[in-house]
């Protein structure tokens, strides 16, 4: 039983390992250029797929978009030249952290203004909720006979 | 506690909930191209019949539309018998750019169904669609007298969208050369 199931492992291993070496191979001079480029292909998203980066999509456009950013690192391009090259062909959409402008502005500041606004709310409710008048003797009282309560549940069981 | 603060939480829900509603209802003008009121981009590759080198000069009618098709595409086939009706109507001259696909299937393709384009660019690679921020097939483009490019729509192209998208600018640009 037990040597079965180690060579339904490996079956099903095996599987993975070929669809891991369809993969293209990219090679560059060097490991800096190679660390950009895995660091670029995670920073933008697959066009096609939208809810993925482009490192984790295999829809064509997202392998054309690694050749190119493959190829302009090869010719020595910085990141923000690769990052207007991509920008300018398919906007905004594509980058995951979005340009500091006017039409963006929401979603830089929207956060902020959000938490600040919660937190002016919950300091409000806070404040107001305290200034009902507490009669210590009271709650002491009740709070002594809750636990005498409690006390009898336990003990009962 | 008054009664404004108290509905204050609901009230910014609806906002939260329309603002949803209106931004994510938009896919299309999402992915608008960043491409639309410039040059349509410079290129340099083989036509799809031969092995003639085409660039962007050799786009010679315009205004015109370029098509983005591909043999893979069935959202294609869907939209060439519109695309036949155009140029037989001789309503605007259509190029073709052939995205990603193989050579021969794609002329036999068009030998099967009929040919729209005045030519098709063949763009195995891929290199003038990431230009134009093509992102599947089918897209469409609206190239004005100038090469630039006015209208870009993705998806099938219908006589319905092209009545609402690409009709509306045609006449308006032959109103301007008036």
């Amino acid at each position: 039983m037990q040597s079965k199931l180690f060579i339904y492992f490996l079956l099903i291993y095996s599987l993975s390992l070929q669809s891991e070496s369809s993969k293209e191979v990219y090679v560059f001079a060097n490991d800096v250029d190679q660390g950009r480029f895995y660091f670029l292909l995670d920073t933008y998203r697959c066009p096609k797929c939208q809810s993925s980066n482009l490192a984790g999509s295999n829809a064509p456009i997202a392998k054309d978009l690694k050749r190119e950013i493959h190829r302009l690192i090869e010719e020595g391009k910085s990141n923000e030249q690769i990052e207007a090259f991509l920008s300018s062909r398919y906007g905004d959409f594509i980058l995951y952290k979005p340009a500091l402008r006017k039409n963006t502005l929401i979603l830089w500041i929207g956060p902020f203004v959000l938490f600040f606004l919660i937190i002016f709310f919950v300091v409000r409710w806070n404040i107001s909720s305290k200034k009902q008048p507490i009669d210590l003797e009271t709650e002491n009282i009740v709070k002594a006979i809750e636990r005498t309560r409690l006390k009898k549940l336990v003990e009962d069981e | 506690m008054n009664r404004v603060t108290h509905y204050l939480p609901l009230v910014l829900f609806i906002f939260l909930i329309l603002g949803l509603y209106t931004f994510l209802d938009r896919e299309e003008s999402d992915l608008r191209s960043v491409l639309l009121n410039k040059d349509f981009p410079n290129f340099s590759l083989s036509r799809l019949d031969n092995e003639e080198i085409v660039t962007q000069d050799d786009l010679l009618e315009l205004p015109s539309i370029l098509n983005v098709w591909a043999t893979w595409c069935i959202a294609c086939r869907v939209e060439h018998p519109f695309l036949m009706e155009l140029k037989n109507e001789s309503r605007i001259k259509i190029y073709g750019l052939n995205y990603k696909d193989d050579r021969n299937k794609a002329i036999k393709l068009l030998d099967q169904i009929g040919d729209p384009y005045e030519f098709s660019i063949f763009d195995k690679e891929g290199k003038l669609a990431i230009d134009l921020g093509v992102y599947g097939a089918p897209e469409t483009f609206l190239i004005d007298n100038e090469g630039i490019i006015l209208v870009r729509h993705v998806g099938v192209l219908t006589p319905e969208v092209w009545e609402r998208k690409f009709e509306i600018v045609l006449s308006k640009l032959k109103e301007d050369a008036k």
